[in-house]
């Protein structure tokens, strides 16, 4: 009887499992939703983003603890990038305040220092954090410069329920096979929809691409080309 | 009793209360269905038939064209979600107007032209298209409250405009939005709702003690300043607020925005709704 409970309890753990970790896909999606704190928890954005790639088929993984060197040693080897939280267009923040930068040559942990391809394999990165995408030098551009096929972002100021809200509905649209682009403007309006006010800055959303990548689909899992 | 014994009286009284509690829920749950079916509820073939007549002969499509996607729930109230290839469009279920009109983009290549129409003339088109499909909007008092020109970087660039009715101080549930493609002006989503208003429109809370309200919700913020709405909010369904929208805003800290929105229900004060900047 007690193997049989314990055969339960590690089929319940498999199954949970499985709802993250689909298979041995070879296609990875990080997602980071930093906890900073009361009102300022953005693991539910990142959980909600890796449910809907793991339908994708990607082997999809979300954390809100972790340090900035986690996410950085994982960017080269992932397919899908996407970070809910806090930053600018210079870079992101984690919940132990370190950084991964867009462009600064003073750190280890700045896009710009990667060789050029080193981020062929990246087919998106999402950046849903203020300014993300403003002026001519930022995380997307820096992103795409280095071998990603596409990256959205913000030219503006966001507020954390409409782009959580967002968040969802771009990865619902793209588990649906919409195109980047589509999926992102859909879920601009999802997010209107449902917060008949204002848009919480996601109007500002914006998009940097290599080749044609914001038109791609990314269901089923694909690589960056 | 055997440890075996154990489980299977354990299974036993489990499966029991499944067989005797999951007909009531199902009846429970058709009730409800059949109530909002026969008498809140259009139903989906008549949905489909708003879709045929809201494009017209635009475009010209037959409702076997249309696929019902299922429902999706708002806190303004349900709709259906259909598809004519994967053209989008939204269907309110208890007034059948189309709420939202999404037109699939194709064409990466618009990137690259170089000129677009001006903000006078994609205004033209898009007010044009507000007329025809929202069916009050010479009637009531709507007021331009969007009009921006966005650029997407690689996305292209695309002009919204929103209208939203003013009544008296405030804005209203009545608001209408037209996203225009900047460079040949047609129209890439249409975002429309019409709701009776049922809260009252004269605030009790003042726009100072608004702001002053909201600023009191961010710790630490460095010479806050703030603006503010005022407008009428559902944030649960069917619930209506007036509301104060503010927008805070304080000195950046280690290159971060500070601030966030904030709606103050403007009749007692309470903060509804708190929403930090990323």
């Amino acid at each position: 009887m007690k193997r049989l409970k314990i055969g339960i309890v590690l089929l319940t753990f498999l199954l949970a499992g499985m709802v993250l970790v689909p298979g041995a896909s070879a296609y990875r999606a990080d997602n980071w939703g930093p906890n900073y704190g009361l009102f300022e928890d953005f693991s539910n954005a990142a959980y909600n983003a890796a449910v809907k790639q793991s339908s994708m088929g990607y082997a999809a993984y979300y954390d809100s603890d972790n340090s900035a060197s986690t996410a950085w040693d994982n960017l080269p080897s992932d397919q899908v990038f996407s970070f809910n939280g806090h930053g600018n267009n210079g870079g992101i923040i984690f919940s132990d305040d370190t950084w991964i930068y867009a462009n600064n040559p003073g750190s280890s942990q700045s896009i710009s220092s990667l060789t050029g391809g080193q981020l062929n394999d990246l087919a998106l990165a999402v950046f849903v954090n203020c300014n993300s995408g403003y002026g001519t030098s930022n995380l997307l551009t820096s992103t795409v410069g280095h071998g990603g096929d596409a990256a959205i972002g913000f030219t503006g100021e966001i507020t954390k329920a409409q782009s959580d809200y967002w968040t969802g509905r771009l990865w619902y649209y793209l588990d649906q096979s919409y195109s980047i682009q589509n999926a992102a403007n859909m879920a601009q309006s999802d997010t209107l929809s449902s917060y008949w006010y204002a848009f919480g800055g996601i109007d500002t959303m914006t998009y940097q691409q290599s080749g044609s990548g914001y038109s791609r689909v990314l269901d089923p899992a694909v690589a960056g080309v | 009793m055997k440890p075996v014994t154990k489980w299977i009286f354990v299974f036993a009284i489990c499966l029991s209360l499944v067989v005797i509690t999951f007909p009531v829920s199902a009846s429970s749950g058709n009730n409800v269905n059949n109530q909002i079916n026969t008498e809140d509820k259009i139903d989906i073939d008549n949905a489909k038939d708003s879709v045929v007549q809201y494009l017209g002969t635009d475009r010209a499509i037959k409702s076997t064209d249309i696929q019902y996607r299922g429902d999706i729930e708002t806190p303004l109230g349900n709709l259906y979600s259909l598809s004519n290839g994967k053209d989008l469009f939204y269907i309110n279920q208890k007034t059948g107007d189309v709420e939202l009109a999404y037109f699939y983009q194709t064409s990466p290549e618009l990137k690259v032209l170089s000129s677009i129409i001006s903000t006078e003339e994609a205004k033209a088109i898009a007010k044009a298209y507000a007329e025809k499909h929202y069916k009050n909007f010479n009637k009531k008092n709507m007021q331009l409250v969007s009009s921006q020109l966005y650029d997407h970087g690689a996305g292209g660039q695309n002009y919204i405009f929103g209208w939203a009715e003013e009544n008296t101080v405030a804005f209203t549930l009545n608001r209408v939005y037209i996203s225009v493609n900047a460079y040949d002006g047609n129209i890439i989503s249409y975002l429309a709702k019409e709701r009776t208003i049922t809260t009252s429109l004269k605030p009790e809370i003042e726009e100072a003690d608004a702001l002053a309200i909201a600023i009191g919700q961010f710790e630490g913020l460095i010479s806050p300043r703030a603006d503010a709405t005022l407008s009428v909010i559902c944030l649960e369904t069917d619930i209506q607020h007036l509301a104060w929208i503010v927008t805070v805003h304080g000195e950046k800290k280690d290159d971060l925005t500070q601030g966030g929105q904030v709606l103050v229900d403007a009749m007692n004060g309470e903060v509804l709704l708190f929403n930090p900047f990323n």
